[in-house]
């Protein structure tokens, strides 16, 4: 309540921050995997992805959340594998090659995973832009009173 | 046409402790939202510390959650220094009132 009411929408803009943040981390994940072979489940990796979830209190605007408006936000509900077909490469010489000489990959696209890298990062500014607004539309209520 | 005696003014409900809002030991009306305003502030203020350290130390990883939880406690202090300004102007008219 108070304040953490009042100032809600940067509670709003915080998860978008922190979800972003966490797209950001797995696509870094995806392009640092690109070439793994071998992973603790066994196989080569697979592409993982973020699965979010928007939060709504309708209900009760303002006694459990903080939020005046019983807006939430969003989180992330977890991260998923990509259970598309991993691609096969020839190379005999490969310690994980099968016996016809050709090696599983992982399904990591790196064209893909750019463009999932530049939409982060933009939406990732686009949720610090809402803050930021939020702090101008405030600062400005604020000189109605200075007059 | 009935003009009123000047004595009437006497009648008029005036902020005394006779009538009115009654001042308590505790702190009145007035008090109460004041102490309660200040704490909220202070509460902003010691979030942001908190983040600022959880930071510093490792405890906490997102930089974003820390610069909001400045923010909010800077907006939070602004507000309250308009509101103390604004009350103090209040007091001062008040105190410059020709009696």
């Amino acid at each position: 309540m108070g304040f953490d009411t009042s100032l809600s929408a940067f509670n709003i803009s915080a998860s978008g921050l922190t979800a972003e943040r966490l797209r950001m981390e797995v696509v870094a994940n995806n392009i640092a995997n690109a070439e793994v072979t071998r992973t603790a489940e066994g196989g080569p990796y697979r592409r993982k992805d973020v699965i979010f979830e928007a939060v709504m209190h309708p209900d009760k605007p303002g006694v459990r959340t903080g939020q005046s408006s019983g807006l939430g936000g969003v989180r992330s509900l977890g991260v998923v594998e990509d259970s598309s077909e991993l691609p096969k490469r020839h190379a005999p010489g490969h310690p994980d090659a099968d016996a016809d000489g050709f090696v599983t990959m992982p399904n990591v696209n790196l064209p893909i995973e750019m463009v999932n890298l530049i939409t982060t990062t933009r939406a990732y500014e686009a949720n610090l832009k809402a803050a930021q607004s939020f702090v101008d539309m405030n600062q400005q209520a604020l000189s109605i009173v200075r007059g | 046409m009935n003009v009123n005696p000047a004595g009437m003014i006497g009648n008029l409900p005036m902020a005394s402790p006779l009538s009115g809002v009654q001042p308590t030991t505790n702190g009145g009306m007035f008090g109460n939202v004041v102490e309660k305003f200040i704490a909220d502030t202070n509460n902003q203020q010691l979030q942001a510390d908190l983040s600022v350290q959880r930071l510093a130390t490792g405890e906490s990883d997102s930089v974003h959650e820390t610069m909001l939880a400045l923010a909010k406690a800077d907006l939070s202090l602004r507000v309250f220094m308009e509101v103390r300004n604004k009350v103090i102007d209040a007091y001062q008219e008040v105190m410059r009132m020709q009696m």
